[in-house]
């Protein structure tokens, strides 16, 4: 993958992230609901990390956004930055992903805390040692497959 | 409950489990067999997510010869979101770590399918 398709797979993915976390949890806070996101320590973490991450980006944008639409500039007015859309750093990005790819790792596999979804584990090494169980019996048989 | 034993010899039937009770509304049934079964919404859930994830992946295969697996996943996992938020208005259909659970995959297979180098662009 060249690099301009990395880094826009890894802006997409940020933003991605954040619209879905966001999402879920102004459903939840709009509609009062019994369980929501916010109340799990990593998810809560994860938006403050990403809405963090992103909001140089999105200040930035927004500047760049004021030079599309505004038609005269008055003599004194504030200038405006063009391009701050592409001016997100690389280590935002790189941080982003790798928070969330973190979360998920925690989420599934579990921490030292708390075991995490535990059946994954246990499903897996399960199949695992019966597939190697047929490969054992169809070897000993001689008709490998 | 009665039953028949043949004959017309009735037998006296005992529940293995309490009737649901749908005084307070009818979605008690589903608390209640969710309290029963605690694995029962995770596992509708999980009918959700194979259903949309085999059945548009299958019919994707059928007509273009293939299949965009990661898109698929994306799909899935974002309509059983969906399905998740809306079960937890009641209480007690819905636990907190099934939710992080639905929306962790959501997140995974949103980096499967942005960091994937297939076919399609």
């Amino acid at each position: 993958m060249g690099l301009k398709q990395y880094s826009a797979s890894l802006l997409m993915l940020g933003l991605f992230s954040i619209a879905i976390l966001s999402y879920a949890i102004s459903y939840a806070n709009d509609n009062d609901s019994i369980v929501n996101l916010n109340e799990d320590d990593r998810m809560n973490k994860l938006q403050q990390n990403l809405t963090g991450n992103f909001q140089v980006y999105e200040s930035d944008s927004d500047d760049s956004f004021q030079t599309y639409i505004k038609s005269k500039i008055k003599s004194g007015d504030e200038n405006t930055e063009g391009g701050g859309q592409f001016k997100t750093s690389p280590i935002a990005l790189l941080t982003s992903t790798q928070k969330i790819m973190q979360v998920g790792q925690e989420e599934i596999f579990g921490t030292e805390e708390d075991s995490g979804f535990g059946i994954i584990f246990t499903a897996l090494g399960g199949f695992m040692l019966v597939i190697l169980g047929f490969y054992g019996w169809k070897a000993w048989k001689g008709n490998p497959d | 409950m009665d039953g028949k034993l043949g004959r017309g010899t009735l037998i006296k039937m005992t529940h293995k489990y309490n009737l649901p009770n749908i005084t307070d509304g009818i979605d008690d049934i589903l608390v209640g067999t969710t309290s029963t079964i605690p694995s029962f919404i995770p596992f509708f859930l999980l009918f959700i997510f194979g259903f949309v994830f085999l059945g548009g992946s299958l019919q994707q295969k059928r007509k273009t010869g293939f299949t965009d697996l990661p898109m698929w996943a994306v799909i899935s996992s974002i309509s059983t979101l969906m399905i998740s938020l809306t079960l937890t208005f009641s209480e007690g259909i819905m636990q907190l770590q099934t939710l992080v659970g639905v929306f962790v995959i959501t997140l995974m297979s949103g980096l499967w399918f942005f960091l994937d180098k297939g076919r399609t662009e």
